[in-house]
């Protein structure tokens, strides 16, 4: 029987000459985040079009060898959701995301959260040190990943160090590698911190998020105190590029999309060049302003708004020479620590929970899964309400089943699903204008439609 | 009557252009059906791998 088009072979829309001579068009294999270039026929297959007649058979074996043709009888998307059931219930990474603190110095009209003056206690952290270390001594896992997120993490600075060298030290002992991340407002972050992060935390990666040219950006995510904030992180950030301490450490800059920003992509793309942030360890990217909690009807713009602004912003970016990530450069079998044990989530108070968006948030925080100091430290996250997820999928409560970007997006965010706000990225929409801006990016040139 | 020899020897050679030409018709419609496949995923990395944005602060974004 003839070999069928992938149903994750996703082909561009315009037609490109490569370097070769050939006319090409982009084709996104999601199943295995790859790209590729193939003849127009051949792309007209991939898109639902009829084999050519005489096809060459050595050139058929490429296109199966690629995951591009496959066997009729193959149900795709079982397989996908199987592979992500596997990984999160064979997962060989140990992953925590702590919350130190549950203030933040900043006041944004878009945050759900409730901040407080609380701090993990000694209590608290004792038990997250064993917590860790169980694992890192357990030989179950290849590596330990920590995300330190908030409310705002370096309100608890000291917190965030003393955990970071028991953590450091449970890993170096198992032999297995360590790797954490901050999530930052960035306004703490100093000469002196980001070094101790980097050295002595093993942070190798900070995300911070600028929302707009400074008088937007001052405006949108005020400090508490009144000032603003947008020159000091820039600078910051600049800084520390130059820095021969933390030439291994990277940066995320992350704009929160809505209608009070989503024309600025150039004014800001201009200003982060012009700050020094042009730069190979900085990637920046837009994400829209989602209810994280709290009502942002009069904020958000729709998802078929943001597919269009997205392309918007790649290209301002790409016009100021910032990075950018224009496609996800592998697959998500395992969308989020909600739905895998091998990974849970540490309130400020202890409490543990499988969702980000749930702590420090009303109406929310009540969903926890018990307290870090009642958890058997060699226990895994006990179970959440979204670890069932890979079957509400395969049994087609949500559309995922027949979505093409499933293997790269994995659902998006089960919470959101369960909510009845069908969370899908604008990258659904969009995913064959970014194709064409990928090709471009290779090097070929566009034919005149 | 009897061919002539000089006969033979022509339709023998006509017979040889003839196959000559068609197998290279045959190969230009065999390079015509040929697929052209180039992977360019490497070397377009925008920075550290990064997912999907589905809405919360820590899911698609990987260390």
């Amino acid at each position: 029987m003839p070999l069928r088009p992938s149903r994750y072979a996703v082909v561009g829309r315009t037609a490109f000459r490569h370097s070769s001579g050939q006319v090409v068009r982009p084709v996104l294999h999601t199943a295995s985040a790859r790209v590729f270039l193939v003849d127009l026929s051949t792309a007209a297959r991939l898109d639902g079009g009829p084999a050519p007649v005489g096809a060459d058979p050595a050139g058929g074996a490429g296109l199966e060898a690629a995951g591009l043709l496959v066997d009729p009888g193959r149900d795709e998307a079982a397989e996908i959701i199987s592979a992500g059931r596997r990984a999160a219930r064979d997962g060989r990474s140990r992953d925590f995301v702590i919350m130190p603190s549950a203030y933040c110095n900043m006041g944004c009209g878009y945050c759900g959260q409730r901040h407080e003056r609380v701090a993990l206690s000694g209590t608290h952290r004792s038990a997250m040190t064993a917590r860790v270390d169980r694992s890192a001594r357990s030989g179950r896992y290849d590596s330990l990943n920590v995300r330190w997120f908030g409310g705002e993490p370096l309100m608890a600075f000291a917190v965030l160090r003393d955990l970071s060298r028991s953590f450091v030290a449970s890993a170096d002992r198992a032999g297995i590698p360590y790797a954490a991340k901050v999530v930052t407002n960035g306004v703490l972050l100093d000469e002196r911190k980001l070094r101790a992060l980097h050295e002595q935390c093993r942070v190798g990666l900070i995300e911070v998020t600028l929302d707009g040219p400074a008088e937007v950006h001052d405006v949108s995510r005020p400090l508490k105190s009144g000032n603003g904030s947008f020159h000091r992180i820039v600078t910051t950030l600049a800084t520390a590029l130059d820095d021969p301490r933390l030439t291994g450490l990277r940066f995320l800059v992350r704009t929160n999309v809505g209608l009070h920003n989503a024309q600025l992509a150039e004014p800001l793309a201009a200003a982060l060049a012009a700050a020094g942030l042009a730069h190979e360890r900085v990637t920046c990217y837009p994400a829209p302003v989602h209810p994280w909690g709290n009502d942002v009807t009069s904020l958000a713009v729709s998802r078929e708004t943001m597919a269009a602004l997205e392309i918007a912003w790649f290209r301002a970016y790409q016009r100021h020479g910032l990075r950018f990530p224009l496609l996800p450069g592998a697959p998500r079998p395992v969308v989020c620590a909600a739905v895998t044990r091998h990974s849970e989530v540490v309130a400020p108070d202890g409490r543990v929970y499988s969702c980000t968006e749930q702590p420090l948030v009303p109406g929310l925080s009540d969903g926890d899964l018990g307290n870090v100091t009642g958890l058997p430290a060699g226990a895994l996250r006990p179970v959440g309400a979204f670890d069932d997820w890979f079957d509400t999928m395969a049994e087609g409560e949500t559309p995922c089943r027949g979505c093409a970007i499933l293997p790269i997006c994995g659902g998006a965010c089960p919470k959101l699903w369960r909510e009845g706000s069908p969370p899908c990225p604008s990258l659904r929409d969009n995913v064959r204008e970014r194709l064409d801006l990928y090709a471009l990016a290779a090097g070929c040139t566009p034919l005149p439609s | 009557m009897p061919i002539e020899t000089w006969a033979l020897l022509q339709a023998a050679e006509l017979a040889e252009q003839a196959v000559t030409h068609f197998g290279a018709v045959a190969a230009a419609v065999q390079h015509e059906a040929h697929v052209f496949l180039v992977d360019i995923t490497q070397g377009l990395s925008g920075g550290p791998l990064l997912g999907v944005d589905g809405g919360c602060h820590a899911s698609g974004q990987q260390l």
